[in-house]
């Protein structure tokens, strides 16, 4: 081991003349404390950089500065002037992984067939693969069809845009995104709500944020202070300025409960259909709905008012287990509202097997209480920039010319037409995958960034990667539950290593310029699309890919954009924004003045102009057009002998503010503070079961008895009778025994519902 | 001028990324961290609460590390910041018994991030073995002008830094605008949220007055030793505290006292997916 001269290195920082950029000397000869602006014993200058951190889930965006020296990032700063910028630990960890020796670095092949325990990888050169990918995907092209090849992410958003264009551009519709579990039921129920037109429904989809003239806020399936650490501060200091009456609706006694709950209602996962079915009664009942709205804009109200009666305030203590004192309380701040009301949701909130209906009981309380766009309630963007889903566009991920001739060969709209009809940004239902592998619809994959994790009933997935014809994943690291099932792995870039896609506010747009060249052979995902494209026969299309394929991308995607901002503007301005002007001004009730529709007559672009407490695309679908109300499949009340053998309630996917999913476990400053899974009880189910905090435990459930294995902590946040457990851990992956039963209309996972046991390991 | 924080407990969500930031700041290795978070729970579900106590050195005014430090590596500035001269340090732990908080650190293992390489912002801790490390209220950032890194980083701002001894400064506002409670003896105050007991807090640092009586030496003894000295309890404890440890950790891995357990567990913490 190497003799450390600490001493020596030191001095030398002090000798070489840094010592004007180090702390004041307090006497003569003691250790002097730098001021860490100069860590390196070179005298190197120093560089700033400026990116955003993708730790998360790509969403915020959060502002990084980073101090460089010589090419070496050392330290990572908040970035001034930036929207969001208070960076979590999360953040900060992207420094570990960035030099992270574990990364891949290069293209790997496997040499032993799939099924193997062993892949036996073998480094290729990007030349081979790319040969390799081509030949495989155009050979399945020829002999059955290129709508075959799926096109798939995972974790990143990012690449969105790209991997559509090149999907399309291939020839197959079938591109598709981790929303497939996330996200997309509260955009699907919002559509079916307010209509298909994406912006206004994007808008609206998982609620609002409050602000001053905001009077009830319902933060509902929401832990924002675990979830987005960078948010909570602007959250808590915006309940002081507005007055509000917060209503938090968890099953756990959270940090979103002890800073902002004025009542906190602890309900039983699953059962939240019921409660807004209640409130919405409640309201109606008292008198204490919007009239005027409802009886302008309102379909299906009648039948709505009819259907609720049955939702009393007795009735839902009961099947939510919600304290009746606080019940009343929360209906009684609902129908004393002076002002709007704000429904803070997330896209984590609709994991039921009833999750769209769900949902939309949740959503029509908007309407219902006259807050839909005005302020301080729930608002529509106004004249939002027409980026895509992830500031790509529609044309240039070619879902606008090409992706409508391909419709047909969509490979989810017979399990799931809902969604595959009212879809105009392109992403099909992932969660038959399996199916779709089985029955030969699906042959083979390129996946960005995905996890078979992601799924219930994982190994089906693992299976279904297995048996495609041919697999290709692109990752930082080499995992193991996902890779052993594909063919070959591409190196991806970090974030600081990229420089696609912009990150756009609202109106303003971020050029974001890669910090460092990619370590290895890692390649951006935007270059790893256009590289594809470029081997599977389409050089233009792709700018013939390379090194600037990141920047010719953009300046499609500018030009495309049609604002007037170039790619050259952007960079002008870096590290500020360009702030696009708004044409006209803001307004509130936009479905009064023709501004939610194309041929801008007033009202929603629903099938019957107006907003649809009864669904008329779900009543053609074949479904109860009402937001109805049913207990979960696996749940006390509708499996009552399952329950005597699993007599705790699932509950997964809870957030802990150092992990995202799977990522980060293995960043050394993260992973040391959480290193093994968890999974809590309160403590009266753990003395019931002979268990204290620290024990291994088993956790099982009537879809797999023989369960998985994780360390206890017993909590008084946790709801007795259920349980609190966090996903992603490959070496205790609790969605092995979620079952694959799928909310019928959206095709979402329940992930926050079912049964389970838990018992000494 | 007299350096202190007031840490705001009822802001505190527990994210740990003043403990990450600290890290980044001073490359500390696997193992060592300047600061902590320790999670404590109290009442019955619904009623139940979970909170964060944040752990640091407490730059004590009568520092026992400063003492008992048999070569003065361990010394207070005029500004009452407790310091370590790695240069004179010897590596001797007396300082680390002495802590009565189990803030100082005596790195043995020569340990990065990742075995066998070493990241830039550890590149100066790597040189460093066998000495004491610790919180230092980012002096030479403070020095300079600017705050504490952990300050700087808190996602909820928790923490106000400054000069006690300025009654317009920041912390010292926020001190009597809160009515933060301080350790005594210590530079640190805490504003304690609602419900929760004092006792779930560092203790004071309070040094005893000397046993010996003589006619010379007759020490008035304050009203605390004296009530301590007769057991009077000084804060009720807790119904169903669960103990310290991480939050996420369960029991396995705890940030601030069992320093010993914790150089043994490094094994076990590297955890993960492996």
């Amino acid at each position: 081991m190497a003799k450390f001269s600490r001493r020596t290195f030191l001095k030398g920082v002090v000798a070489t003349g840094i010592g004007a950029m180090v702390g004041e000397k307090l006497t003569d000869g003691m250790y002097v404390y730098p001021d860490y602006e100069a860590l390196a014993a070179s005298p190197a200058p120093e560089e700033v950089k400026y990116t955003h951190c993708v730790m998360c889930n790509h969403g915020p965006k959060c502002g990084v500065k980073l101090i460089i020296k010589e090419g070496k990032v050392y330290r990572i700063e908040p970035r001034e002037d930036y929207p969001n910028n208070l960076l979590c630990a999360k953040g900060l960890a992207a420094l570990q992984e960035l030099y992270d020796p574990n990364r891949l670095l290069y293209p790997v092949k496997r040499t032993t067939p799939k099924g193997s325990d062993d892949p036996k990888w073998q480094r290729i050169t990007w030349d081979e693969a790319l040969e390799t990918i081509a030949e495989k995907f155009n050979e399945i092209k020829k002999k059955y069809g290129a709508e075959k090849v799926l096109f798939l992410t995972g974790d990143p958003k990012e690449p969105r845009s790209i991997l559509q264009r090149l999907a399309y551009t291939f020839g197959s519709p079938n591109m598709g995104t981790e929303s497939s579990t996330c996200y997309k039921a509260t955009e699907l129920s919002a559509k079916l709500i307010y209509g298909t037109e994406w912006f206004t429904a994007k808008s609206l989809a998982t609620g609002g944020n409050p602000s001053e003239k905001t009077s009830v806020v319902l933060i509902w399936a929401n832990n924002p202070a675990w979830s987005s650490p960078f948010s909570f501060k602007k959250l808590v200091d915006g309940k002081k300025a507005n007055n509000a009456k917060y209503i938090v609706i968890d099953p756990r006694i959270t940090p979103t409960v002890h800073a902002l709950a004025d009542v906190h209602l602890p309900i039983r996962p699953g059962t939240d259909g019921a409660l807004a079915l209640c409130f919405g009664n409640y309201l109606i009942e008292h008198d204490a709905y919007d009239k005027e709205f409802v009886e302008k804009w309102a379909h299906g109200f009648e039948e709505y008012k009819e259907y609720v009666k049955q939702f009393t305030i007795e009735r839902t203590a009961e099947i939510c287990d919600i304290p009746i004192d606080r019940l009343t309380e929360a209906c009684e701040i609902l129908a004393n509202r002076n002002g709007p009301i704000v429904l803070k949701s997330s896209a984590a909130a609709p994991h039921h097997t009833n999750a769209v209906n769900d949902y939309r009981a949740r959503l029509l309380l908007i309407p219902l209480t006259g807050s839909l766009d005005v302020p301080g309630g729930c608002t529509i963007e106004n004249e939002p920039l027409q980026f895509d889903e992830w500031y790509g566009t529609f044309e240039f991920a070619r879902s606008k010319d090409l992706l409508p001739k391909l419709d047909h060969l969509r490979v989810d709209r017979e399990y799931f037409p809902v969604w595959a009809d009212t879809d105009q940004q392109g992403s099909v239902q992932l969660n038959m995958l399996p199916e779709y592998v089985k029955t030969g619809k699906i042959k083979a994959c390129l996946m960005l960034g995905g996890n078979a994790m992601m799924w219930p009933q994982s190994q089906e997935y693992q299976k279904a990667f297995q048996d495609m014809e041919f697999a290709v994943a692109a990752d930082m690291y080499i995992r193991p539950w996902t890779h052993n099932y594909v063919d070959m792995v591409l190196p991806a870039a970090v974030s600081f290593e990229r420089s696609a896609p912009l990150a756009v506010f609202g109106r303003r747009i971020y050029l974001r310029e890669a910090v460092v060249k990619p370590a290895g052979e890692a390649r951006p995902d935007y270059r790893i699309c256009c590289d594809i494209g470029v081997a599977l026969g389409y050089k233009e299309e792709f700018w013939g890919g390379g090194e600037k394929a990141e920047e010719n991308c953009l300046r499609e995607i500018l030009r495309t954009l049609n604002v007037g901002v170039t790619y050259d503007d952007l960079k002008a301005a870096s590290p500020d924004p360009v702030t696009v002007p708004m044409k006209g001004e803001a307004k509130f009730k936009k479905y009064e003045l023709g501004l939610l529709r194309k041929d801008g007559k007033p009202g929603f672009t629903t099938p019957t102009g107006k907003v649809e407490f009864a669904s008329e695309i779900l009543r053609k679908y074949g479904f109860d057009p009402l937001p109805v109300y049913k207990e979960p499949t696996y749940s006390p009340v509708s499996t009552p002998d399952v329950y005597k053998e699993f007599p705790l309630i699932m509950n997964s996917g809870n957030r802990v503010p150092i992990y995202t999913h799977s990522k980060e476990r293995d960043l050394p400053w993260l992973n040391n503070i959480m290193p093994e899974p968890i999974v809590r009880l309160n403590p009266k189910d753990a003395r019931e079961r002979g268990l204290s905090d620290g024990d291994m435990v088993r956790i099982t459930s009537p879809v797999n008895r023989e369960g998985i294995v994780a360390k206890l902590q017993i909590s008084n946040i946790v709801k007795p009778g259920v349980i609190d457990m966090f996903h992603g851990w490959s070496n205790a992956n609790i969605n092995l025994l979620i079952p694959r039963d799928f909310d019928k209309i959206s095709g979402f996972p329940p992930f926050k519902e079912g049964l389970c046991q838990v018992e000494k390991a | 001028m007299r350096y202190g924080m007031v840490l705001d407990l009822d802001k505190c969500i527990g994210c740990y990324t003043c403990v990450v930031a600290c890290k980044m700041l001073y490359g500390t290795r696997p193992g060592v961290d300047y600061n902590g978070v320790e999670v404590v729970e109290w009442g019955e579900y619904p009623n139940a609460r979970q909170r964060f106590v944040l752990t640091m050195c407490m730059h004590c005014e009568n520092a026992q590390c400063v003492s008992v430090c048999p070569t003065e590596a361990t010394y207070t500035t005029e500004e009452g910041v407790v310091l370590v001269d790695y240069d004179k340090c010897i590596g001797c732990g007396a300082c680390v018994t002495a802590c009565p908080y189990g803030q100082r650190h005596l790195v043995k293992d020569d340990v990065t991030s990742f075995e066998g390489v070493v990241l830039p912002f550890e590149e100066e801790a790597a040189e460093r073995l066998n000495v004491v490390e610790k919180c230092v209220f980012c002096y030479g950032r403070v020095k300079s002008g600017k705050q504490p890194m952990c300050t700087v980083h808190c996602p909820g701002q928790c923490r106000i830094f400054g000069d006690l001894d300025d009654p317009e400064s920041e912390v010292s506002k926020y001190i009597k605008e809160n009515n933060a409670v301080q350790i005594k003896g210590t530079s640190i105050y805490y504003v304690l949220p609602e419900g929760m007991d004092r006792s779930l807090l560092p203790k004071d640092n309070v040094v005893y007055a000397a046993a010996v009586n003589t006619q010379e030496n007759k020490v008035e003894e304050s009203k605390e030793v004296a009530e301590e000295k007769r057991g009077i309890n000084k804060g009720a404890v807790a119904v169903g505290i669960i103990g310290a440890g991480a939050v996420l950790g369960g029991a396995v891995y705890k940030m601030s006292k069992d320093k010993s357990k914790k150089d043994n567990n490094d094994e076990e913490m590297k955890g993960g997916d492996k």
